[in-house]
């Protein structure tokens, strides 16, 4: 029986106890107070009795007051304190409950972590092994497509597994066989020693061998390293063969085409040393091959340079791009053996073989193109010289030629006209001869004068209307025409040129002029102006019926004062040297095409100018 | 006007071309005054001489182009900058014609730019109202200034 009951037992009978002792007391209490009031009503005066009343009310009153203070506690007994007590009873279960619960879930927390951490794991794992097999796959798939043959051996050298290209290569039934039996067996010695190294070193090692297969040749490169246990023992071989038999070709036609090479060629490794060089190469600088085959490049460079030359090669390493060294300057030489230094102009070309890296220059030298260009540069300058001299020569000569006949025709006219002398028919006709003369001597030094100035001066050149500059010619040429009784045919439109316009109307003009003076006797003229062109070339053709150019004459009329028959035609012979250096100064072309006795056309061509319709 | 009261000056190196132009000139106005001299130098030296004597310039100059020591363009340039000369008409003669030589002249502020040989026709067409009318303006000038 919970102890609580018997607290709430005591309680009660302690209540009662308590209810009957209050009865009692305040029963006396209010006996005592009757007893008081019929005293004060009798007005009974009697101080012994009151004070022995008064007593009497007071220890009543002190008792209720002990039995109330009594009645409260017992209360208190019989409700607080069975509550209080089961409440920290049932506090403490709750803690304990509590403390268990919390034990509990560490416990759990504890567990959840392992079997989280178990199931991470367990998931590692699975991945682990997928990718593993995965790679294991793509490691046989690498392994069997592989063009280079594949073998494992084990540690007496017998053949575990092949890929296919072992097969291919070593016959089907391969496997199983001892690997030096695949080989001659003076090949077969140096192998096993190889493996025997490989297995003592435990490190891999590599052989170039050459097998026979059906008659033919095949050179193998065998690479083969040690294959370990998980701990790290050697528990058998890998060999890898890579047919190098093309790779060995094409070394070999490598080394033909540089040493075909019309240029010297050198090729340089990354530390700068010659690896390969051609025979132009050897009689260029005077060494023969051995001398230079694994020395430094520098070896060829003038030793003022060659710092810089190695600086130069490092940087170009960096970063290699197929150009000129030097980037197309002029300066850079080589050195002989005997130590003469020579101008030379450098090809670089990057390759790479076997992830290393080389440079192949090719070098030609210049030292007769540079005696070319500076003869040529003189020349030039010397052609200029002369061309101003002669500019100025024409110049001087036609002023000071001119003078004279200035003075002649002055005075010859002056004689003519004089009135005071009497002159004769006869005299007067040798005056007009002499006038006559000086009239085309002069038109002759015009013409000069003229050729010297379309020399000297430059170009202005612009878009032109040739329709319109041909009318300008024949309206300038109006009166020989009439005079010559020229037809004069314009077949279509004329293309637009880009020229001089004042240039363009002197070529016309001199090419038609010399239609009407070179025409047959007894044959109306007939001059017929049409368009011509060709590749990037526009131009006027214009054509006559007259006495036509005997072929071996054709060159010669354009040069300065060459007239084919002077005694038929005027005229100073400058003309179409006039037009030829005109066409010149425009970069264009005057074709001559001509039959004697049927006619000529002059062709006259003008470069376009892009873009120009 | 009374023109052979009227002068000229010829600038010409070379003496037979002075002659004819004198001759020319001598047809056309028998009785004017003609001086001849031998370049560009000589005549400035001359006309600076009438400047500083306050002494009339020539009415008309001829003037030669090609010549030795100063030719006959920078002659020009030269009287055209002098506020004393620079309205006296100038005929430019040329032995070589060309039309470069005739801008510059032109611009340069010659009257009239010719070739050689001077002929009468052209002298007297072209030259003697120039000189009659520099002349008229020329004495009103005088006039007004006196």
């Amino acid at each position: 029986m919970p102890g609580r009951y018997y607290c709430y037992i005591a309680g009660a009978l302690l209540l009662f106890v308590l209810i009957a002792a209050t009865g009692t007391t305040l029963s006396g209490i209010l006996n005592n107070l009757d007893l008081l009031a019929q005293q004060l009503g009798a007005q009974a005066d009697s101080a012994a009795s009151n004070i022995e009343l008064i007593a009497q009310i007071k220890s009543a009153i002190s008792n209720w007051t002990l039995f109330s203070t009594l009645l409260i506690c017992s209360l208190l007994m019989l409700f607080a304190t069975p509550f209080t007590v089961q409440h920290y009873r049932t506090l403490g279960e709750i803690r304990n409950t509590n403390i268990r619960l919390n034990n509990q879930a560490a416990t759990l927390r504890a567990t959840h972590r392992t079997i989280d951490n178990m199931l991470e794991d367990i998931i590692y794992e699975k991945k682990r092994t997928s990718r593993t097999s995965e790679i294991n796959a793509r490691l046989a798939a690498i392994i069997n497509s592989a063009e280079d043959a594949i073998f494992s051996l084990n540690m007496a050298g017998y053949i575990t597994t092949a890929n296919e290209a072992a097969l291919r290569v070593f016959g089907e039934n391969c496997e199983g066989k001892l690997f030096l039996n695949l080989f001659p067996s003076s090949a077969g010695a140096k192998l096993k020693t190889l493996l025997m190294t490989t297995a003592e070193q435990n490190a891999g090692s590599t052989l170039d061998i050459s097998i026979e297969k059906k008659k033919q040749r095949i050179d193998l490169s065998l690479t083969i390293s040690p294959i370990h246990s998980d701990q790290q023992e050697i528990i058998g071989f890998s060999v890898i063969a890579k047919d190098i038999s093309n790779t060995k070709l094409e070394e070999e036609r490598f080394r033909m085409a540089v040493e075909a090479a019309p240029n010297a060629m050198i090729m340089v490794n990354q530390e700068g040393n010659i690896v390969l060089i051609n025979s132009e190469a050897e009689s260029m600088f005077g060494y023969a091959k051995e001398e230079l085959v694994g020395q430094s490049i520098s070896q060829l460079v003038p030793p003022s340079l060659r710092s810089l030359h190695h600086l130069y090669m490092q940087n170009y390493f960096e970063a290699p791009d197929r150009r000129d060294m030097g980037r197309g300057s002029n300066d850079l030489q080589g050195q002989r053996k005997d130590g003469e230094l020579f101008p030379i102009e450098v090809g670089l070309t990057p390759i790479t073989v076997d992830k290393e890296n080389y440079i192949i220059s090719s070098i030609i030298d210049i030292s007769e193109r540079l005696q070319q260009q500076r003869a040529l540069k003189n020349l030039n300058v010397e052609l200029r010289r002369k061309n101003q001299e002669m500019e100025q020569f024409i110049y001087a000569v036609s002023h000071d030629l001119k003078a004279p006949l200035v003075t002649i025709a002055g005075f010859a006219n002056r004689l003519k006209n004089a009135e005071d002398l009497q002159l004769h028919d006869d005299h007067r006709h040798k005056l007009d001869r002499i006038l006559a003369n000086v009239r085309s001597m002069e038109s002759l030094l015009q013409d000069l004068l003229h050729l010297s100035r379309i020399i000297k001066r430059d170009l202005e050149k612009a878009p032109v209307d040739t329709n319109a500059t041909l009318q300008h010619v024949l309206d300038s040429l109006e009166g020989d025409i009439k005079k010559s009784g020229a037809v004069i045919q314009v077949e279509g439109t004329l293309p637009q040129l880009y020229a001089q316009e004042s240039l363009l109307f002197q070529c016309i003009q001199n090419v038609i002029s010399n239609a009407l003076k070179y025409c047959k006797p007894d044959v109306s003229p007939v001059i017929t102006i049409s368009a011509a062109s060709e590749t990037g070339h526009s131009g006027v053709c214009i054509r006559d019926n007259g006495i036509g150019i005997a072929e071996h004459h054709q060159e010669r009329i354009f040069h300065v004062f060459e007239r084919l028959n002077p005694e038929s035609a005027e005229g100073s012979g400058v003309g179409l040297s006039i037009v030829k250096t005109i066409m010149e100064k425009h970069s264009g072309k005057i074709i001559l095409e001509s039959t004697v006795g049927q006619g000529t056309s002059f062709i006259m061509l003008f470069p376009d100018l892009k873009g120009l319709p | 006007m009374n023109r052979s009261s009227a002068s000229i000056l010829i600038v010409e190196d070379n003496p037979d071309h002075a002659e004819l132009i004198e001759a020319t000139i001598r047809d056309c106005e028998p009785g004017i005054r003609i001086l001849n001299l031998k370049n560009g130098e000589e005549a400035l030296e001359h006309l600076t001489l009438l400047k500083s004597q306050s002494a009339p310039t020539p009415d008309l100059i001829f003037m030669d182009i090609k010549m030795p020591r100063m030719n006959g363009i920078e002659t020009l340039i030269a009287l055209k900058q002098d506020i004393y000369m620079r309205d006296i008409p100038v005929i430019m003669l040329s032995t070589s014609t060309n039309e470069s030589e005739m801008r510059i002249c032109l611009k340069s502020g010659a009257e009239i730019y010719l070739a050689k040989p001077l002929q009468a026709e052209t002298f007297k067409q072209q030259i003697r109202p120039l000189l009659e009318g520099w002349s008229k303006a020329h004495r009103k000038n005088l006039n007004q200034t006196i």
